[in-house]
C-alpha cells in the first residue's frame, strides 16, 4: 500500500467516526437525562441482614415497653417494664453496660405509663410513675456521647434528665400519658378510662443554676364517651387526640379557649385501631387498624373549623397492624402486621414501596434509624431484624409529579410546586403539571401572536413581493431570529411589562383599529380612478408601514377618552376592581408578545421557503385559467406548500416551549394554573434555570429538575421529528412535480 | 414569482373581496407590522443605549415650596390616576445623584410642583467610585495642602490627573504583582496537598519537599509584604492627596475626597464638540474598564472578555466537528437510514431547547467527567472541586453541542453547492477520496465554513441559559487568560454579556441606576450579533455569485 491510499483510508475511518458523532451527542443527551430520571421512580433497595441473637441473653429486658437507636445506628437500647435499659451494640462490639431509667430518688416507684415526646436529637420520653406519694411525670433523654480515642469513634450511651430532679405530680389514676414542652409551658395529658386529665405548667430556668421550676397554669378535665387507647398531643400545643380501640376518635383543638366545646368526635366504623403514631410534622396521625390498613387523618379548614379527616389510606396486608413508625426526615413511614409483613409507605404520593416478609411471627416494634437508612423489628419472641433500606426517593412516583395532591395544611388536592422553604419540617411539593401548564400557556399566547404574523408575512413576501425588495425584506425578518432572547427578556420585563400596563387600552383599540383600518383604506385604494404603484400588489406593504403609525397615532390619541367613557378612566383598574380579574405587571400578554417575537423569524422563515418553492408552472398554470393571484394562493400555493407551514408552526412551537431567557425575565414566575392572560406563570425551562443552581446534586429536586428537562427534550423531539419526516416528503413531492 | 400586475379596477366591495384583495391587504400588513417590530426594537435599544454616554444638561429645579434641586431629566410621563374627574398629571423623572444624601439617585416630580427649571452654568457633576454621581457646585479645592478657588480650574485637572496616576500605579500594583503573589501562594497550598497525598513518597521525602515549600512560600510572603507596604503607601497618598469643597442643591456643603473621584465635568458648559469628545471617552470606558458599584456603573471588559474567549474555545471543539460531520453525510455515504437518522439528530440538536443542554451539561460535563477529572487528577484537591464545578471549558462544550448543527448546516449548504464535475474530474485524474476532499473540496467551501462558523458565534453569544448553569458568574474576579503560568485557566469560571444583561436588569438592587448601563450592553451584544450576521449574509450572496459562474 502507498502512503496515499492509506491516509485516504485513515481519513475515511475517522470521518466515519466523526460524522456519527452527532447521532452519539444526541442519544446521549437522551439517555445521560434518562439515567438521571430513573433512580426517581426505581424500586427501593431492601437488604434484610441476619436477626441479632440479642434477647435471649438479657432476659431482664423482656418484655421491652420501647427501644430506640443512636443516630450511627450502632447502639440499640431497650427499657423493660421495671425501667431497665439493656444496650445492645449492632456492629459486634461489647455491649454497653445496663443502665437503669428512673432517676435514683425514683427508684422504687413504678412505670405506670411512657410515651415519645421528640426523637430531635435524641430520644425524648415522657414517663408516667406512681409511688405512695402519688403519680409523677418527668423527661427522659436517651443521649450519646460520642468520643473517638485512637481514631476510632465510640460511642457511649447515657440517660439524662432534662428537668433534674423536678417531677410533674399528676393524677396516680394514669394509664396513659403525652406530654410535651414548648420555651415556657409543658402541657401534660393524662388518662384514665374515659377521662384526661390536662394540666399546663409555666416553666421558667433559673438563671443561676439552670434549675427548672414549674408553676401549674390550670388543670381541666376533659371527657370522653369512649376507653382511651392511644392519647396524642402535638409538638405545637394545638391538638389533643384520643382514641380507643374499637375505633372511636375525638379530637381537642387545644388552640381555644374552650377546648371541651369545640371537641370533634368520629364514630368508629367497622375497623379497630391498633397502633395509632404522629406523621413528621406532627398534624397528621396514622392510625393503623385490625383490617390491615393505615389511615392517614390530618386537619382541613371547614367553615372557619379544622376538622380531621380520613386523607388517604394504605393497605399493607389484611391482617391486623401491629406497629407504625415514621421516618425521622421524610413523610414516610413503616409498618408491619401481626404476621411478619412489613411494608414501607411514603405519605403524600402515595408510595407504596415496598412489602415483604420479616420473619413469620407477629411483629411487635419498630425502629427507623435517624438516617432513615436502617429498620429495625422485634418479633414477639424478642428477636430484632434488621433491614438496611436504599431509599433516596419515596415520594417519587407517577402520582407526585404529575397529579394532584392532598398535601398538609390544604383544604383540598392540588397541582403544586414547592420546591423549597425557609422552615425545616417543610415537605416538597413537586408537580410539573402547574410548570407544563405554564409552558404551554406561555408557548400558546405566544403563537397565537406569531403564527398570524409569520404566516402571512411569509406569504405575502414568497407570494406577492417583488424579487428586489424580497432580497431585502427577508433577511430583516430573519435577523430577528438572531437577536439573543436575552435581550428581549430584559425589554419585555423591563420595558413592556409597564408600557404594557399604562397602554392597555392603545393596545385594545389597535387590535381592532389596524386591521379594520387598513381594509378600509385598502377597499378606497381600489377606488381611486387610476391605479397607483404605491397600492399595487408589490409595493402595498410600504405604503402601509406609515399607515400603522398614522393608526396607532389615532387611537393613542382617542385612547384616553375612551377609557374615560367606557372604563371609568382607566381599563387597567377597570379589569382588576369591575372585572374581578389578577393583574399582573408580568403576564402572558407579554410574554406572548416577546416570546411571539422570537419565534416569528423560525416560523416566517421556513414558511416563505415552502411558499417560493412551489414550482413555477403550477403558479402560472393557474394564473393561465383565469384566477386572480389570490385565488391561484389559495387554491393551489398554500394547498401545496401546506404541509411545510405545518412543519414550521411545529417547529415555533418547540422554541416557544423551550424558550428560558424571556419568560424568566418577563413573567412572576409564579407557578399557578390560570389560563388568564394578565397572570404570569412559571414554565419548565425558567423553572430549572431558577433551580438547578441551587439544588442538592442528587436529590429529589435535581432529579427532577432533570425529569423536567427530559419532558422538554422529548416535547420538543416529537415536534422536530414530525415536523422534519413532513418536510422531507414534501421535498420529494415537489421534487417530483 | 412571476409578475403580477394589479388586478383590474374593481368597484364593489363583493367583487373587491371576491378577488380576495382584502386578504391581500391583511398578508402585507404582516410583513409591514414585522418590518416595524424588528426596526423598532433595534432602534429602541441602539438608541437607548447609545444615548447613555450623551452629556445631558443638569437643570435647576425650583419646587413651589421654594426647595431647589438638581439633576438630569430622564423621563416624563403621564401619571395613572385612579379618579377620572381628575386630570391626568405629568410627572417627571430627574436623576438626582448624591445617593448618600438622597438613598436614591432618581426622584420623581409631580409637573405642577415645579415652578421653573433653569441650566445654571456652575453646576459641577463629579463621578465618584462610590455613591454614584454628585451634583452641585465646587466652592474650592484643597490639593497638597494648598486652597484653590473656582477661578483656577487648571488646578483641579491637575489635582484630578496626579490622583489617576496614583489611582493606576495602585491598579497595576493590585492587578499584577498582588494577582501573581496570590497566584503562587495557592499553586504552593496545592503543591502542598498533591504531597500529603502522594503515598509514593515516604515520610522523609515528603518531610524534604514540605521544607522546600516552606522556604519558597516565605520567599514568595516577604515579597508579598513588601508589595502590600507599597500598596498601602499608595493608597495612603491618595487619601492624603486633599478634597473638593462642594455645595449641593440645598446649600449643604461637604467635602469630597480627591481620591474617590473619577472625573469632574461641567455638562451646561460643555459645547457639541466638548460633549461629542465627552461621549466617546465614555464609551471607551465602558468597553475597557472593569465595572464597579455592583457592576451598575463602570465598564464592562471581563464580560466582553469572557464571551470572547468563550465563543473562541467553542469554535475550536465546534468546527472540526461540524465539517467532519456535514462531509460525512455528503461525501462518505449513500442517503439511505443512517443518512436519515443523522439528519434528525441534527434537526433535534438545533431543536433541543437550550437549557435542556445546560442541564446535560451540568450533569453530564461539569459532575461527571469533571468529577471524574477530579479523581483521576486532582485528587489531593478534594473535597474541593478542581474540574467538578461549572468553568469555561465545560460551558465551551456545553455550547459546542448547541451550535453544531448551524456549522454542519451551512457546510452541507456548501458542499451541495460543488458541481459533481469537479468531484469527478480529479477522481479521473487519479487522485484518492481524501485528496479530492482536501485539495479540492475543502478550499472550494471555506466561505460557507466561515458563514457556518461566524452563525455559530452568534448564537453562541447570544446564549445565556444553559451558561447559567455551566460557568458563568456576575462577577468573575480573574480573567480565564492572565500572565501566570500556564496563562490560560480553563477551569474558571467567566462574566459574559448576555449574563450580564440578565444579571444586571433583574438581580440589582439599584436597576433604576443600572437599566441605561443594561441597554448599552444591549446595544453592544446585538451590534455585535447584527455584524456577524450580516457578515455572513454578504459571504453568502458573493458565494452564490461565484457559484452561478461555475455553472
Amino acid at each position: 500500500m502507498t502512503k496515499r491510499s492509506v491516509l485516504d483510508w485513515g481519513a475515511t475511518q475517522f470521518i466515519r467516526v466523526g460524522g456519527v458523532f452527532v447521532v452519539i451527542a444526541v442519544v446521549l443527551i437522551f439517555l445521560y437525562l434518562l439515567y438521571k430520571v430513573v433512580p426517581l421512580f426505581s424500586n427501593i433497595n431492601v437488604e434484610a441482614t441476619s436477626p441479632h441473637q440479642i434477647s435471649q441473653s438479657h432476659t431482664d429486658t423482656i418484655p421491652p415497653i420501647y427501644s430506640g437507636i443512636d443516630e450511627y445506628s450502632s447502639i440499640l437500647y431497650s427499657v423493660n417494664k421495671s425501667g431497665n435499659i439493656s444496650y445492645y451494640d449492632l456492629r459486634g462490639g461489647k455491649n454497653p453496660p445496663s443502665d437503669a431509667l428512673l432517676p435514683s430518688h425514683l427508684s422504687s416507684s413504678d412505670i405506670i405509663a411512657h410515651s415519645l415526646i421528640t426523637q430531635l436529637p435524641f430520644d425524648h420520653y415522657a414517663i408516667a410513675t406512681k409511688d405512695e406519694e402519688g403519680g409523677k411525670a418527668f423527661v427522659v433523654t436517651h443521649q450519646y456521647a460520642i468520643s473517638y480515642p485512637n481514631n476510632t469513634r465510640i460511642i457511649t450511651p447515657e440517660i439524662m434528665y432534662p428537668w433534674g430532679e423536678k417531677t410533674l405530680p399528676i393524677n396516680s389514676n394514669t394509664q396513659k400519658i403525652a406530654l410535651r414542652e414548648d420555651d415556657d409551658r409543658v402541657i401534660v395529658a393524662t388518662a384514665f378510662e374515659q377521662s384526661i386529665t390536662l394540666y399546663e405548667y409555666t416553666k421558667e430556668q433559673s438563671l443561676l443554676d439552670d434549675e427548672m421550676s414549674f408553676e401549674l397554669e390550670r388543670e381541666e378535665i376533659l371527657s370522653v364517651n369512649h376507653s382511651i387507647d392511644f392519647l396524642l398531643i402535638n409538638f405545637d400545643l394545638r391538638w389533643v387526640i384520643a382514641l380507643s380501640r374499637n375505633g372511636e376518635k375525638t379530637f381537642f383543638p387545644l388552640y381555644k379557649s374552650n377546648i371541651a366545646n369545640h371537641k370533634q368526635e368520629v364514630v368508629g366504623k367497622n375497623s379497630k385501631i391498633t397502633q395509632a403514631k404522629w406523621l413528621i410534622g406532627e398534624l397528621s396521625i396514622l392510625v393503623g387498624t385490625d383490617k390491615g390498613e393505615i389511615e392517614q387523618w390530618f386537619p382541613i379548614r371547614e367553615q372557619g373549623r379544622e376538622k380531621y379527616q380520613k386523607i388517604r389510606t394504605f393497605k399493607l396486608s389484611k391482617h391486623p397492624i401491629t406497629t407504625v413508625a415514621g421516618e425521622r426526615l421524610r413523610k414516610g413511614f413503616v409498618a408491619t402486621d401481626n404476621q411478619g409483613n412489613a411494608g414501607v409507605f411514603y405519605t403524600s404520593s402515595e408510595n407504596h414501596l415496598n412489602t415483604q416478609k420479616v420473619v413469620d411471627k407477629a411483629l411487635i416494634q419498630t425502629i427507623v434509624s435517624p438516617q432513615d437508612d436502617e429498620i429495625l423489628f422485634l418479633d414477639k419472641d424478642f428477636q430484632w431484624h434488621h433491614w438496611k433500606v436504599d431509599n433516596p426517593h419515596p415520594e417519587g412516583n407517577f402520582k407526585q409529579i404529575w397529579q394532584k395532591i392532598h398535601y398538609e395544611n390544604y383544604s383540598e388536592p392540588k397541582y403544586l410546586w414547592q420546591s423549597s422553604a425557609a422552615n425545616q419540617d417543610f415537605e416538597p411539593k413537586f408537580s410539573l403539571t402547574p410548570l407544563l401548564f405554564g409552558t404551554i400557556k406561555g408557548a400558546f399566547y405566544a403563537m397565537l401572536f406569531a403564527i398570524p404574523l409569520a404566516i402571512l408575512g411569509a406569504i405575502y413576501t414568497a407570494f406577492f413581493m417583488s424579487k428586489r425588495m424580497r432580497q431585502y425584506v427577508k433577511p430583516t425578518v430573519e435577523v430577528m431570529e438572531a437577536l439573543p432572547t436575552v435581550i428581549l427578556g430584559f425589554l419585555a420585563g423591563l420595558w413592556m411589562a409597564p408600557f404594557v400596563e399604562k397602554n392597555l387600552m392603545l393596545l385594545f383599540l389597535m387590535l381592532f383599529a389596524l386591521p379594520l383600518g387598513i381594509l378600509l383604506f385598502g377597499f378606497l385604494s381600489s377606488k381611486l380612478p387610476k391605479p397607483t404603484s404605491a397600492f399595487s400588489l408589490q409595493n402595498r406593504f410600504i405604503t402601509i408601514i406609515p399607515l400603522v403609525f398614522a393608526l396607532t397615532a389615532i387611537c393613542y390619541i382617542i385612547a384616553d377618552p375612551v377609557q374615560n367613557l367606557f372604563f371609568d378612566g382607566d381599563v387597567r383598574l377597570y379589569i382588576t376592581q369591575e372585572l374581578g380579574i389578577t393583574y399582573n405587571q408580568r403576564n402572558a400578554l407579554v410574554v406572548g408578545f416577546a416570546m411571539g417575537f422570537a419565534v416569528i423569524p423560525t416560523i416566517f422563515s421556513i414558511t416563505e421557503d415552502a411558499i417560493y418553492s412551489v414550482p413555477k408552472h403550477l403558479v402560472n398554470g393557474s394564473l393561465a385559467m383565469g384566477a386572480s393571484p389570490w385565488q391561484t394562493l389559495i387554491g393551489v400555493v398554500i394547498p401545496t406548500a401546506s404541509p411545510a407551514i405545518f412543519s414550521a408552526v411545529m417547529i415555533g412551537l418547540g422554541r416557544a416551549v423551550g424558550e428560558t431567557m424571556i419568560v424568566l425575565m418577563a413573567t412572576g414566575n409564579t407557578p399557578v394554573m390560570e389560563l388568564n392572560i394578565f397572570e404570569g406563570m412559571r414554565t419548565l425551562s425558567a423553572n430549572i434555570a431558577v433551580e438547578m443552581p441551587e439544588s442538592e446534586v442528587d436529590s429529589s429536586h435535581f432529579r427532577i429538575l432533570f425529569l423536567a428537562a427530559l419532558v422538554l427534550f422529548m416535547f420538543t423531539f416529537v415536534f422536530n421529528t414530525v415536523a422534519e419526516s413532513i418536510r422531507l416528503k414534501l421535498k420529494k413531492k415537489y421534487a417530483e412535480l | 414569482m412571476p409578475s403580477l400586475k394589479q388586478t383590474e379596477q374593481t368597484r364593489s366591495w363583493s367583487q373587491w373581496k371576491k378577488n380576495g384583495e382584502h386578504w391581500v391587504w391583511v398578508n402585507a400588513s404582516a410583513v409591514a407590522i414585522c418590518l416595524i417590530m424588528v426596526i423598532g426594537l433595534i432602534g429602541l435599544i441602539v438608541v437607548r443605549g447609545l444615548g447613555h454616554f450623551w452629556v445631558n444638561d443638569v437643570q435647576q429645579i425650583q419646587l413651589q415650596n421654594g426647595t431647589l434641586w438638581l439633576g438630569e431629566q430622564i423621563d416624563t410621563e403621564k401619571s395613572i390616576t385612579n379618579d377620572a374627574k381628575q386630570k391626568s398629571k405629568t410627572q417627571i423623572l430627574y436623576k438626582v445623584g448624591n445617593r448618600e444624601e438622597y438613598s436614591l439617585d432618581f426622584k420623581w416630580f409631580d409637573g405642577e410642583q415645579i415652578k421653573n427649571t433653569t441650566k445654571p452654568e456652575w453646576v459641577a457633576v463629579i463621578e465618584r467610585y462610590e455613591w454614584g454621581n454628585a451634583y452641585g457646585k465646587i466652592t474650592n479645592l484643597h490639593w497638597q495642602g494648598k486652597t484653590y478657588g473656582i477661578n483656577e480650574p487648571q488646578a483641579l485637572d491637575n489635582a484630578l490627573q496626579a490622583v489617576q496616576n496614583i489611582r493606576e500605579k495602585i491598579h497595576t500594583i493590585e492587578k499584577n504583582d498582588i494577582g501573581r503573589t496570590n497566584y503562587q501562594l495557592n499553586e504552593i497550598r496545592l503543591e502542598r496537598k498533591k504531597i500529603k497525598a502522594d503515598n509514593s513518597l515516604n515520610e522523609i521525602q515528603k518531610n524534604k519537599f514540605y521544607a522546600q515549600l516552606y522556604h519558597k512560600e516565605k520567599k514568595i510572603s516577604a515579597h508579598y509584604q513588601e508589595i502590600k507596604k507599597e500598596l498601602d503607601k499608595h493608597h495612603k497618598k491618595l487619601e492624603e492627596q486633599g478634597y473638593v469643597t462642594f455645595v449641593l442643591s440645598d446649600n449643604k456643603s461637604k467635602q469630597i475626597n480627591l481620591g474617590h473621584i473619577v472625573r469632574v465635568y461641567f455638562p451646561n458648559q460643555m459645547d457639541v464638540v466638548d460633549r461629542t469628545l465627552f461621549y466617546f471617552e465614555k464609551l471607551w470606558e465602558f468597553i475597557i474598564e472593569d465595572p464597579r458599584e455592583a457592576n451598575t456603573e463602570g465598564g464592562i471588559f471581563p464580560a466582553i472578555f469572557g464571551t470572547v474567549a468563550l465563543v473562541m474555545l467553542m469554535t475550536l471543539f465546534v468546527t472540526p466537528l461540524g465539517i467532519i460531520t456535514a462531509i460525512y453525510l455528503r461525501e462518505y455515504t449513500r442517503q439511505g437510514l443512517i443518512v436519515r437518522i443523522i439528519r434528525i439528530s441534527v434537526n433535534n440538536l438545533a431543536g433541543v431547547p437550550s437549557i435542556v443542554y445546560g442541564v446535560f451539561g451540568l450533569g453530564f460535563f461539569v459532575y461527571f467527567m469533571g468529577g471524574s477529572i477530579d479523581e483521576l487528577f486532582y485528587s489531593f484537591n478534594l473535597p474541593s472541586p478542581t474540574f467538578g464545578s461549572p468553568n469555561m471549558l465545560w460551558a465551551s462544550l456545553t455550547l459546542t453541542l448547541l451550535t453544531l448543527p448551524v456549522v454542519i448546516v451551512s457546510t452541507e449548504e456548501g458542499l451541495n453547492r460543488i458541481p459533481r464535475a469537479i468531484r469527478e474530474g480529479s477522481l479521473a485524474l487519479g487522485s484518492t477520496k481524501f485528496e479530492v476532499l482536501w485539495r479540492i473540496i475543502i478550499p472550494m467551501i471555506s466561505p460557507s465554513i466561515m458563514t457556518g462558523i461566524i452563525l455559530a458565534i452568534a448564537r453562541a453569544a447570544g446564549e445565556v441559559a444553559p451558561l447559567m448553569l455551566v460557568g458563568v458568574v456576575k462577577l468573575a474576579p480573574d480573567l480565564v487568560i492572565d500572565g501566570n503560568a500556564p496563562f490560560i485557566h480553563l477551569d474558571r469560571q467567566f462574566m459574559h454579556l448576555g449574563f450580564h444583561i440578565f444579571d444586571v436588569g433583574f438581580q440589582s438592587p439599584n436597576i433604576e441606576a443600572a437599566q441605561p448601563l443594561v441597554y448599552a450592553t444591549a446595544a453592544l451584544l446585538i451590534f455585535i450579533i447584527l455584524l456577524l450576521n450580516i457578515t455572513t449574509i454578504i459571504i453568502r450572496n458573493n458565494l452564490r455569485e461565484k457559484y452561478k459562474a461555475l455553472e
